[in-house]
Formats: structure tokens, sequence, C-alpha cells
């Protein structure tokens, strides 16, 4: 039996957004990059995942990815991944700070 | 490192879990890499041109902050961190709430170590908890999305531990576990029979005290329902018998001196300075002559410019606005003006359970009611 329950919220309440560039449509358009980037790191992730079950002869089915037993030793090598991908990502934003250090 | 599982833990496929791990690794490079490097360039380049400028350093936080925004690192990285902010509590918002049927049916088992609970839905939300969405956790602890609705309970919990990177512990045990040990070391002696936690959430906080004080029952409250109900079951999962109730902590329904220790872990920095005045008269009313008042002192107010600089991501980033307000809290005084004796105030510090990164050491702060 379905109890009637209304969807979450999706939209904080309180103080606005800060504004951090030129204009808030900018500061939007770089959020939805962030949450885009998460979207290419669950591929990435799944695509792991796929090789992982190729090692063990099992077919990449939806079941088996499911089901598929993340190691802690693959969840850290996926992390070291994911940091390399958003350093890659943030480069022109650590810019100032790279030049900084190489001086 | 995983979370550990309970009954009420929300449990992710593949894709929900992955995308929880870019979050947690978001905020990791953001806490130990992106944001530490303001002050590599607060103190190479922007304070020293700040002084070319106007012939003396910066001597406020406005003016250290006037000094950054000009580089596109500064409010590059604070964006970055406000759009991590805002993915997490999405991202597991979205997993909770594809499951949030099961776990509101899971929540009504009946108790089985012992534990209990009380909710009140006549409870009157203050204006100050209606009014924002602390953590700009969209719905904040009190949002009732049905009755018997457990989501926001299920959303800090998990939603905690991929914010902290699992940094606190594979149950989020980490800061109740400090504070308890903290308690401990400076009172050795101190054996309370009842133990209130004030704003306890789902009961990571709570859970430690138990832990370390096996002899004594313990209570629990929270302004809202969604915590507790998830907070019981969770508890009673994980085999520790606690005592969870709706209430507000500045005017509970126990009798006076019903307390040995009452103590606030991660509240009192989302309250505005009238309300944690009250839960101070309240904690006094609570505990019989003996007892303990406790309260995390969050983060040490900086002296320096730069130093606040660093330390002001929070409040002015993640819906933390009464945290300003109460940094220049005066705890000695007002531990006085809710009743306690000037003469018993004490504090101390600890290395942190948590942002390991960006705090030398937490506070506490307490007082022995006489």
């Amino acid at each position: 039996m379905a109890v009637k329950r209304s969807p979450r919220k999706r939209v904080a309440k309180g103080p606005p957004r800060p504004q951090y560039l030129d204009s808030p449509d900018v500061d939007k358009v770089v959020i939805m990059l962030m949450a885009l980037a998460a979207e290419v790191s669950v591929l990435r992730d799944r695509l792991d995942t796929h090789e992982g079950l190729a090692e063990s002869g099992t077919a990449a089915t939806a079941m088996a990815v499911e089901q598929f037993a993340l190691t802690e030793q693959r969840q850290a090598a996926r992390e070291l991944q994911r940091q390399a991908m958003l350093r890659r990502l943030l480069r022109v934003l650590t810019e100032e700070v790279d030049e900084l250090r190489q001086a | 490192m995983f979370q550990t599982p309970h009954e009420m833990l929300p449990c992710a496929t593949h894709d929900e879990f992955a995308r929880q791990e870019f979050c947690a690794t978001l905020r990791k490079v953001f806490t130990t890499e992106l944001w530490p490097a303001n002050r590599e360039l607060y103190e190479r380049r922007q304070q020293p041109a700040f002084v070319r400028k106007h012939g003396r350093a910066p001597q406020s936080f406005r003016e250290a902050r006037e000094a950054m925004q000009e580089t596109f690192y500064w409010r590059g990285t604070n964006l970055v961190g406000r759009a991590a902010q805002e993915l997490l509590w999405d991202t597991v918002g979205e997993s909770v709430e594809r499951q949030l049927d099961e776990l509101n049916r899971r929540a009504k088992a009946p108790a089985k170590v012992g534990g209990s609970l009380r909710v009140n839905p006549e409870l009157a939300m203050p204006k100050y908890i209606e009014a924002v969405d602390i953590h700009a956790m969209p719905g904040n602890f009190q949002t009732e999305l049905s009755q018997d609705d457990v989501f926001a309970g299920a959303l800090y919990d998990r939603g905690v531990y991929v914010f902290s990177y699992g940094g606190l512990g594979p149950t989020n045990e980490g800061l109740g576990v400090t504070m308890s040990g903290f308690l401990k070391s400076r009172f050795p002696d101190f054996r309370p029979r009842r133990i209130l936690d004030i704003g306890c959430g789902p009961g990571f906080t709570t859970v430690p005290f138990v832990d370390a004080f096996p002899e004594s029952e313990v209570h629990a409250l929270d302004i809202g329902a969604p915590q507790v109900r998830y907070a019981h079951r969770r508890a009673e999962s994980l085999g520790r018998r606690i005592h969870f109730s709706q209430q507000d902590g500045t005017q509970t329904d126990y009798p006076d001196g019903f307390f040995d220790l009452v103590y606030t872990c991660l509240v009192l920095h989302e309250c505005p300075v009238p309300v944690i005045r009250a839960i101070f008269r309240e904690s006094h009313r609570l505990l019989r002559p003996g007892g303990i008042m406790l309260h995390d002192g969050g983060t040490i107010p900086m002296s320096d410019a730069g130093g606040q600089l660093m330390s002001s991501f929070f409040a002015h980033n993640a819906n933390e606005p009464f945290a300003i307000g109460m940094a220049d809290l005066d705890y000695r005084a007002a531990f006085t003006e809710a009743g306690f004796d000037a003469a018993e105030f004490f504090e101390g510090r600890c290395p942190p359970a948590y942002l390991k990164e960006q705090l030398k050491f937490v506070s506490y702060v307490g007082s022995i009611r006489t």
C-alpha cells in the first residue's frame, strides 16, 4: 500500500546562494558542470566494474554489475582516478596557485 | 572504507554509490587541496598587494576577503565548494527517496534492545528552524514528507559520511568518541546515571556515549521527527539502548535535576544566540547538583584576518548563518547568566575528529552544576 508522500525538496531555504563569478547565471553553469563531472565519474566506475567482471570471465549484465563486489583495493584505485580527473578538470582554476609555486 | 551497514542505512545501486563516491572525492580534493591553497595565495600575493595599496595589512575578515576577491582562484574555489555541497544532498537524496517506503516501513519494527521513541506531532517548529536549511540540506532536519517519515534522518546519516569522506569513522562515531573521551579523561571518576544528548540527529553522536558509559541510561532528543524515528531503529539495530524523543531542547518535558550529564554536539553553531542561551538555561534546570553540562565549542575563532578568511567557508557558503554570531559568544558569561557558578567553568581542546586538514583542534566548554 503506497503511503501518500510529498516529493523531497531539492532547493535549500535560507540565505540566497552567494554570488561567486561575474553573474549568478555563470555560477549555475559551473554547478551544472560539477554535476556533469559526477555523471562522467559514474560512467568511468561502471566501465571499471565491466573490466572487473571481464577479468573473472563474467558477462557484464545489469544484474552482474549490481552484484559486483567492490574491494577496498579497487575502491582506492578508483579514488585516485577520480582525483586525477578532478585535477584535469580544474586545471584552469588552479592556474594562479600553480604559477605561484613555479615562481 | 565503507560505511557500516545497519537496518536503517540507505543502500545504493552501483551508480548511486559511484555518484556518492564522486561527491566524497570532490569534498576531499576541495578540503585538502583547493581550499588550503587560498592561504598561500593570500600570504604570497594578495596580502602584499593589499599592503602596497593601503600601506597596512588587512585588519578584518572583510578586508582579507576584499584582497582575495579579485582572484579567480578564491571565487572559483568557493564556488566549487558550494557546488559540492549542493551536489551531495541531491545525490544522496535521490537514492534515499528511491527506497523511502522501505525505510519508513523498517523504522516501525518493534524495539528489541529496550530503547524507546516518543514523537510529538503537536510540537511547534521555531521560526529559525523553519527559515534556514542548515548545511544547504533541502528540507533541513525536520521536514516530513509523509506520516512516519525518516527521509531527513537517512539523508543526514549517509550524507555526513560522504561529506567527511569517511573521516568520522564507519558509523560517523568520531565526534562522539572524541567528546566522550575528553569527558572521561577530564573527569575520570564521573559516573553519570542519566545522560541527555540534545540535538541528536540520526544518533551517531549518541551511540558513543552509550559505549563510554555502559551503566548509564541514555536519552536523546531532536526537534525533527524524521531524525528520532530513524535514530531509534538505527540504535536498536546496532544493539544500543537509547530513549529518543522529538522535543525542543530549550524546553523539554523532563523533570528538574533528572540528568547527570547534558551535552550537545555539532548543535550550538546552528542556533541563534538567544536559543543557545535558552539551551544553557534548560541544561541547568535538567541537571542535578554535581551534574555536568558539556558542549563542543566549535572552531576556535581566529584572531588574524587571514585565519578568519580560512575558517570562513561554511559560515558563508553552507547556510550556517548563525555560526557567525556564535563566534563572539562569551561562554563563561553565558553559563553564569544561565545559573551556573562561574568558578565551575571548564574548557579543553582535543585534536579534531574531522576536517583534520583544516582544524588544529576542537574545543569543548562546560560547567559543573553546583
